[in-house]
């Protein structure tokens, strides 16, 4: 196996996270327009929630979908508590809004369980994979997979369903969306819950293979937030492919014998690869904006 | 309700969120519980032993002045050593009342911040129970001179600009705090040390055991702890002096220990006859995953193992790398070296070796303290640190040398509180803290002066054990205190 394709691999749980949280915040965005900040928060309290469960005895595949089934559920309220009051005000006032929620989540996470450090209940046996010289754990490769279905799913329901285009739709014209019958603050709680459950599912999974702490976990989803840059924030397809742009960079950086020793070469790269893509994306932009203008 | 009420609520949400993250731990609430029958205003007539007790009597005697500053190894030996005669006697009522800032007549406001959230918490976490454990002995007493210790902790979660902006507020406050103890938090107090917070304020921070080569630095900052460059190039001296020529260290790249303590690795190994830093990998906390592995094993790994491999990494960070190794033909863990594996301080908890088993089995963790292990357990002080914190917090981990840190610094601060007696000001406590000369069975002695803060210059190693593939408990590597070989030096960079 080369070195390249033994990076590539070891670079797959951090590819899994970054795109699962991004492919949140693009749905989020996509229906509301907001840059939902208290995303990782949205994965904390139900990864803590789920260890909460599993320790009280519940099976981890109900305590899983129990936690996935509160993240909708703290979605929703997110949008109700402190984004929906602030429509009339702007976008801008909205996100700050989901700046409350951030810091209001990690707070009584904080009082509830604690600020230390826990270890999170497994999702997956644990086996290792022998990759190179090094190991991939099953939670690691099912973070990916994982990350894959929900990705494959939500794509499908998005494009393929009267759901989804009622969500499309109430992004884009909610004038024109409610004339069709369609009820745009629906669509958009439509689109917290789903983006919830979104950031529920990384959240359980990424505490599994790292650790649980109201404040780290939280701040996991600040590098998704430069691959859904990347990708535009509007497509899911965008937002994995920032996501293994994101996750890649930083991989594939130890393979490069020349940046090997040079310190800080990973965020470098990555901000660099970051700033041409959204320059080029940035035209792409302007383009479009003539066009609805026109 | 208006839009722009909406927007300002929202933003106070933020505010009131954040205000709320500053914990009361469970040890807090108990330590409350049991400082509130005694009350500020309960004072006792003499209220301590040795010198500042005398305190009274040494402040009210003129003590001595500057000459009487206590020798090395002369324990509560010299009266107020180092303070100037004082008008007052140390005893209730009769102790100048408030003489400094965030001093009074019956208390002496104290601030710290520490690290309870975060990636520091793992082992930062249980600093305060140090704290707290000398704080509630002396306030059972009745204080220092008539005065209770009163001690306000934030949590600034590890994060340089926010502890450095606590302590700047702590620095301001209108209602004054006369010292900060301890500081566990290092990342924030490097910082404000960095603003010149502490060197304009003019703030004696006493007892630090954040290890950061700033502290060792400032003349308003005395430390406890032997510095993260000393304890790396002790790591890498003991390990050469045991053999091993090819070296590897891997390092936290996101925080201020790793990236300091991981140069002064390099600069000495590299000063060593026939030694080589074969790997040398930094690498940021929290990740799903570490392709560095790869890189580190190209070079240090099963084909050429390092002799000697050094982690400078806080605990979930090095549990993440360690299961991202794989084993050689022989089934041992990658990632650690043929002669020997070090962990610097903040690997030194029982969590860490738990966390780790087997792969850890005979792994040298370093510490500049004595640690409740072995046959140091038996040292009387060392039976008070581990009574004295189990008073406040039962479940607390003893052998955290965060912990037994704080609990050191904090008994530094309070014998030179004692010291200074009665006329209690920051000029005063600067002028004994640079003269004082402190033994304790907690650590080596240390022996603070005007350009030398550096007080505490050796570690020493304690092993990490298994049985069954389970950490079964820490035993004395009988390395002994072994002294910095470039006491001082502080390399620039990193």
């Amino acid at each position: 196996m080369s070195s390249l394709v033994r990076l590539l691999l070891l670079s797959l749980p951090n590819i899994g996270a970054y795109a699962i949280f991004a492919i949140g915040i693009v749905v989020i965005f996509r229906a509301s327009k907001v840059l939902n900040v208290a995303h990782g928060a949205m994965a904390m309290v139900p990864a803590y929630l789920v260890t909460w469960m599993n320790k009280g005895g519940v099976p981890i595949a109900v305590a899983f979908v129990l936690g996935v089934l509160s993240g909708g559920l703290l979605g929703l309220v997110v949008e109700r508590l402190f984004v929906r009051p602030l429509r009339q005000v702007s976008v801008t006032a909205q996100t700050v809004g989901t700046v409350a929620a951030l810091g209001l989540m990690v707070a009584l996470a904080g009082k509830v369980w604690g600020t230390g450090t826990e270890k999170a209940a497994a999702v997956f046996p644990d086996h290792v994979l022998r990759v190179g010289s090094s190991s991939l754990r099953t939670g690691q490769l099912g973070l990916f997979l994982v990350m894959l279905a929900v990705a494959g799913g939500l794509t499908a329901l998005l494009q393929l369903t009267d759901i989804g285009l009622a969500m499309r739709g109430a992004a884009d014209n909610r004038r024109a969306a409610s004339l069709m019958g369609v009820d745009p603050d629906v669509a958009i709680s439509g689109a917290w819950v789903l983006g919830g459950a979104t950031a529920a599912v990384a959240g359980i999974l990424l505490a599994a293979i790292t650790n649980l702490n109201p404040l780290t976990l939280s701040l996991q989803a600040i590098p998704a937030f430069v691959a859904a840059l990347i990708g535009g924030l509007g497509s899911l397809f965008g937002a994995v492919v920032g996501a293994a742009i994101v996750g890649g960079t930083t991989g594939l950086v130890p393979a490069i014998a020349s940046l090997q020793q040079v310190q800080g070469m990973q965020q470098l790269l990555l901000g660099l690869v970051a700033l041409a893509v959204m320059a080029m994306r940035g035209e792409r932009y302007v383009a479009t904006d003539v066009r609805n203008g026109l | 309700m208006k839009p722009g009420t909406r927007t300002l609520l929202a933003g106070g949400a933020v505010f009131a969120a954040m205000s709320i993250i500053s914990v009361q731990t469970p040890a807090q609430q108990r330590l409350a519980a049991q400082q509130a029958p005694s009350g500020p205003e309960v004072v006792r007539e003499e209220v301590v032993s040795g010198p500042a007790a005398a305190g009274g009597a040494a402040a009210g005697a003129g003590g001595g002045g500057a000459g009487a500053a206590a020798g090395a190894g002369a324990r509560k030996a010299g009266a107020a050593a180092g303070a100037a005669p004082s008008r007052f006697q140390c005893a209730a009522g009769q102790n100048g009342g408030a003489t400094d800032k965030g001093v009074s007549a019956t208390k002496i406001r104290l601030a710290s911040t520490h690290v309870l959230s975060g990636d520091g918490s793992s082992f930062l976490g249980s600093s305060h129970v140090g704290m707290e454990a000398v704080v509630s002995n002396i306030n059972s007493k009745g204080g220092i001179c008539g005065r209770l210790l009163d001690l306000t902790l934030r949590d600034d979660g590890w994060q340089a600009p926010l502890g450095a902006s606590f302590i700047q507020n702590f620095i301001n406050d209108p209602t004054g705090y006369f010292a900060l103890p301890v500081v566990p938090s290092s990342e924030g107090l490097t910082q404000a040390i960095k603003s010149r917070y502490i060197g304009n304020g003019k703030v004696p921070v006493v007892g630090t055991d954040g290890m950061l080569k700033e502290q060792y630095q400032d003349p308003y900052v005395w430390p406890v702890a032997t510095a993260t460059v000393s304890t790396m190039r002790i790591m890498a001296k003991q390990a050469y002096d045991s053999g091993a020529r090819q070296f590897g260290i891997v390092w936290d790249s996101r925080y201020k220990f790793g990236k300091e303590g991981a140069k002064a690795f390099e600069q000495y190994v590299k000063k060593l006859p026939g030694a080589h830093l074969d790997a040398n990998i930094g690498i940021p906390p929290g990740q799903p995953s570490y392709p560095d592995t790869e890189r580190f094993n190209a070079d240090c790994g099963p084909a050429k193992r390092c002799e000697f491999v050094a982690m400078l990494l806080e605990p979930g960070t090095a549990i993440s790398w360690i299961n991202s190794m794989g084993d050689d033909s022989a089934g041992r863990r990658l990632g650690f070296g043929s002669k020997g594996t070090g962990g610097a301080q903040p690997l030194f908890n029982a969590k860490f070796a738990r966390d780790c088993g087997e792969p850890c089995n005979g792994m040298l963790l370093w510490t500049g303290y004595n640690p409740p292990i072995g046959e140091k357990l038996n040292l009387p002080g060392v039976a008070k640190y581990v009574n004295d914190v189990k008073a406040i917090d039962p479940g607390a981990d003893v052998s955290n040398q965060f912990l037994e840190g704080a609990y050191l610094g904090m008994t530094v601060f309070v014998e030179a509180l004692k010291r200074v007696g009665p006329e209690l000001t920051r000029a005063r406590l600067k002028e004994v803290m640079d003269s004082l000369a402190f033994q304790s069975d907690l650590a080596s002695p240390l022996t603070y002066g005007p350009s030398r803060h550096y007080a505490n210059l050796g570690a020493q190693a304690f092993t990490v054990r298994t049985a069954a593939g389970s950490f079964s408990g820490f035993a004395d590597a009988g390395t002994g205190f072994i002294l910095d070989p470039s006491p001082g030096d502080f390399p620039s960079g990193g």
